[in-house]
């Protein structure tokens, strides 16, 4: 049995999450995307990355990863995109594209300042 | 001087003010919105976490994302901005006009003339001075929000080493935003027995990174003298003092609603919000004068604050053609376990929707609405925390002169 606060929404529904073998049960979510994230936390936690990085031209862009991203590869990418300086992009174009080969993009998420 | 004439000016283009100006402009009204700051968003400009626009967008937004979709839909209805002006003055005329006054670099001063004004400024956090930490003046000491200005507008960090001192959202967003930055959090510290931000940001924030939170704490003194060395901190069970090494102290110790303007007006103020009274259509006890968002009180998310200024925008829009809106004769007040219930004002005969802040914890609590006595509605409340915002629509019969909310906890 392992206590987990879904991070899904504001609601923050405490779950508790039982592993019988193979099958996971959830309890205390108060929707599907509780057992859904219970069931990633067990098995392949991941986590949204936001960060902001540095454009060639100096400014700074807000950036996030379009879905959430394992988290053992999360300090990598962060590595990445502190030594890094990017072309100033539109919101929503994708920056580095198919992190770690998961298929999972960093995106800029508003506009360069 | 530039003189600019409008149905409804809305003061502040963050999440509440960009809301507001894009429903008045979409009912056919002139609307200008104006900001001091040269882009709009306001604080979203600096909350790059995501976790934004869920109720609102049904989707899930980064804060720059958020501001710029509020952006594009108050300008696509219409609503024109002006960024880079401050107002400095907002004066009543005796035809029930208003004329505030604005200044900028790039057009001086300028007037700008409307039917309604909505405020919608924002707040501002409290601060080390607030609660009086002892200690030499030494750098290196800063709120949370303006230490994630310095790090996510200017790409400074604003030290090696902190301890976070209050556990509000926003110092559990810059524990791990500074931990994603490389800098060491020694520890969070929060003088109430229970942890002032939501579970999600304490399970995302600080158990991600085994961050320690010590409840029921105190800072006690900073130690330092040009730059910060460490803290004391104070179990306030014990009287136990434990001294950590760090840099940079990061205060997140509560917000205070930012209403200067609306205050040399003479608006009547709430003392349990730190915002005007207004009634169910966020009007203030000035006719024309609408307030919505942080600035009328703090909300727990953006999405409420915008829903909120929804309603502001279309009551100041049709403030702006009729010059009145329906009398609020219905007083509201609220049981000791509620800290307000906000609007404290609505219209009989309509419906009403309700922002209110408990003052107490618990598991399950019964919320009832009663209109001079008798029963209106009723809901049941699950984990019940001051960090937490609770709502509730109610039918506000006919005739009503009282509305009376009750929290009562279930055993």
């Amino acid at each position: 049995m392992k206590k987990i606060i879904c991070i899904t929404c504001p609601t923050g529904c405490e779950m508790e999450v039982a592993c019988d073998g193979g099958k996971i049960s959830v309890t205390g979510n108060r929707c599907p995307r509780g057992a859904a994230y219970a069931e990633s936390e067990l098995k392949d936690p991941r986590r949204t990355v936001t960060a902001v990085i540095r454009t060639l031209e100096g400014k700074l862009q807000p950036v996030r990863t379009d879905k959430p991203l394992p988290r053992p590869l999360i300090t990598g990418l962060l590595n990445t995109i502190l030594k890094g300086t990017y072309p100033e992009a539109v919101p929503g174009a994708v920056i580095i594209s198919d992190i770690g080969g998961t298929g999972i993009n960093l995106i800029a998420a508003g506009p360069a300042k | 001087m530039k003189q600019i004439n409008c149905d409804v000016a809305v003061i502040g283009a963050g999440g509440a003010g960009l809301s507001a100006a894009a429903a008045a402009a979409a009912t056919g009204k002139k609307v200008a919105v104006i900001d001091r700051e040269e882009s709009c968003g306001g604080v979203l400009c600096q909350c790059i976490h995501n976790g934004f626009g869920l109720r609102y967008f049904n989707e899930e937004l980064t804060g720059p994302e958020y501001a710029l979709r509020m952006e594009r839909n108050a300008r696509e209805a219409g609503a024109q901005v002006l960024l880079g002006e401050t107002v400095s003055a907002v004066k009543r005329h005796s035809d029930n006009t208003f004329e505030a006054t604005l200044f900028s670099s790039a057009n001086g001063v300028s007037k700008l003339n409307a039917k309604a004004v909505v405020f919608s400024t924002g707040c501002r956090e409290r601060t080390r001075a607030n609660i009086a930490v002892p200690g030499e003046r030494c750098a290196g000491v800063y709120t949370a929000g303006s230490a994630q200005k310095l790090m996510n507008l200017t790409g400074m960090l604003p030290g090696k080493r902190a301890v976070i001192v209050g556990s509000g959202d926003i110092g559990l967003i810059m524990a791990r935003r500074c931990r994603w930055s490389g800098i060491d959090v020694a520890a969070v510290v929060e003088i109430l027995p229970e942890p002032s931000g939501l579970p999600r940001n304490i399970a995302q924030c600080l158990r991600d990174f085994d961050i320690p939170l010590l409840l029921s704490h105190r800072c006690a003194r900073i130690i330092g003298c040009n730059r910060v060395e460490g803290v004391e901190i104070e179990n306030l069970l014990t009287k136990e003092i434990i001294s950590f090494q760090c840099d940079t102290v990061l205060f997140s110790v509560g917000l205070i609603p930012e209403n200067e303007l609306l205050k040399t007006m003479g608006v009547p103020m709430n003392p349990a919000t730190g915002g005007p009274c207004v009634d169910g259509m966020c009007q203030c006890a000035l006719p024309g004068v609408f307030a919505a968002g942080n600035s009328l009180h703090v909300h727990d998310l953006v999405d409420f604050a915008s829903i909120e200024a929804r309603r502001a925008g279309l009551a100041a829009a049709e403030y702006a053609d009729s010059g009145n809106l329906p009398d609020a004769a219905a007083e509201v007040s609220c049981s000791k376990t509620l800290k307000y219930a906000i609007p404290n004002k609505c219209t009989p005969g309509s419906s009403c929707e309700f922002f209110f802040r408990p003052t107490v914890s618990c598991a399950r609590a019964k919320l009832t609405a009663l209109a001079d006595g008798k029963e209106i509605a009723k809901k049941m409340c699950v984990s019940v925390r001051p960090a937490e915002m609770l709502t509730m629509k109610a039918e506000i019969p006919a005739g009503s002169t009282k509305v009376e909310f009750q929290l009562e906890e279930c055993k």
